[in-house]
């Protein structure tokens, strides 16, 4: 072994354990940079080692009470948050960015509806309808099973729109079942505002 | 019926707007009390839809219009299978050429605009009646999958750089004479590269493309060519 390769052994062994805090002591631009590349994308994986990280980086733990980003994979953690955003609507208005990657199968309970009609403020919303099949072998035979029931889901999100007046970016994945736009027009002709402010 | 349209008109924010797969279901609408989306920055707009009537279309023409200052990415793909299906629908798209209803004349300033045309789709009327109601076919940059019948309109389109289109065996060689006087005579001055496909591959298909003065023309001009 070389005398530089020595000292450099030497000095990692000799170096006391270094404090926890310097976690905490990180620019909160790189705390963030490092937190976001595992969180969200590996939410349910990560939620477990939540208490453990709150305790070593408490500086990041309150970093999560103002996020602003929020992803919904699954129906407990559409749950969870709209508890939260109940519970905490300040939360919920400061949401700006919301990826859905879940559908109610069968829309009764309205959880994703309610969940937007928490986030009142938000930017940026993605559905993904077609991501819990995507990775499942009877990718087809499900979808033209749940393709009715999921249209319902879809269509009540659709009508959500309209109490998100600050969105910005709005994108639905839902591939071979066409996302349905509706439109009467006699039932809407009497109206004079809104979109209708142009018609004669 | 939900009227979701409305809602959808309602966000006066949207610059993004990414449906991969939307149908617009336009009842008792006449054409020349057309609603008006109240976003007007769209900065991006990816569409993949299905037309089953002019209403659907002028949909999209009256979002891309009101946006048409700030549009710099546009991405259509429509799927013909309900067109397909009932050609009666196919007719109303034919007989919607009207000439008293809104042209659009688009002053659009795009970084790309690509259209794709899935496999099967035989929608050639939505791009008569896209010619006659607009300008928008004017620029398209890349044209994916076209029909051979886009080449009646193919000479509007000033800004293709990049267009794969699919011919009819059965008139492939009139339709390649079509692209040699459209390619000879400018019509697509910003061409870099065509490819050709048949509704049947057969080795007939390429001894015809292959020994066809188009390739030569492309090959003089610089323009990629492949089949």
């Amino acid at each position: 072994m070389s005398d530089s390769n020595q000292l450099r052994l030497n000095s990692i062994s000799t170096s006391a354990t270094p404090s926890l805090d310097y976690i905490n002591r990180l620019p909160t631009e790189l705390l963030d940079y490092v937190f976001q590349s595992i969180y969200p994308s590996d939410e349910r994986e990560f939620q477990p080692y939540r208490p453990i990280i709150a305790r070593v980086a408490p500086k990041w733990n309150e970093m999560m009470k103002r996020i602003t980003y929020y992803h919904v994979d699954c129906e407990e953690r559409a749950i969870i948050l709209e508890k939260m955003f109940r519970e905490q609507p300040t939360r919920g208005e400061a949401a700006r960015s919301l990826d859905v990657e879940y559908l109610e199968p069968d829309g009764r309970k309205g959880i994703l509806q309610e969940l937007l009609f928490r986030v009142p403020a938000l930017s940026k919303l993605k559905l993904d309808a077609d991501s819990i099949y995507r990775e499942q072998d009877y990718y087809y035979e499900r979808m033209d099973e749940t393709n009715g029931e999921v249209k319902w889901t879809i269509s009540g999100i659709l009508m959500t729109l309209r109490s998100l007046p600050a969105l910005e970016e709005f994108e639905v994945r839902w591939l071979n079942n066409g996302l349905l736009f509706d439109y009467d027009w006699y039932i809407h002709f009497s109206s004079r505002s809104g979109p209708f402010a142009n018609v004669e | 019926v939900n009227n979701s349209l409305l809602a959808l008109y309602s966000l006066e924010n949207l610059t993004r707007l990414y449906i991969p797969d939307v149908m617009f279901n336009v009842q008792n609408y006449p054409l020349t009390l057309t609603p008006t989306p109240l976003f007007t920055r769209l900065t991006e707009l990816h569409f993949g839809m299905r037309f089953c009537s002019m209403n659907d279309v002028d949909v999209v023409l009256r979002i891309i219009k009101n946006s048409e200052k700030t549009l710099k990415i546009v991405y259509l793909s429509h799927n013909g299978s309900d067109v397909d299906e009932a050609r009666g629908k196919e007719l109303m798209l034919q007989q919607s050429q009207d000439i008293s209803l809104d042209y659009y004349d688009f002053n659009l300033d795009l970084a790309s605009f690509a259209w794709y045309v899935p496999n099967g789709s035989k929608q050639a009327a939505v791009f008569a009646v896209l010619a006659k109601r607009s300008n928008l076919l004017h620029h398209i940059t890349n044209f994916m999958y076209a029909p051979g019948a886009i080449i009646e309109v193919l000479g509007s389109m000033r800004r293709l750089h990049d267009i794969s289109i699919r011919l009819a065996t059965e008139s492939i060689v009139e339709e390649l004479d079509s692209l040699e006087i459209l390619i000879r005579n400018n019509r697509l001055p910003k061409l870099l590269d065509l490819s050709i496909y048949t509704t049947r591959n057969n080795l007939r298909d390429n001894s015809t493309i292959q020994h066809h003065p188009l390739k030569k023309l492309c090959d003089d001009l610089g323009i990629g060519f492949s089949f």
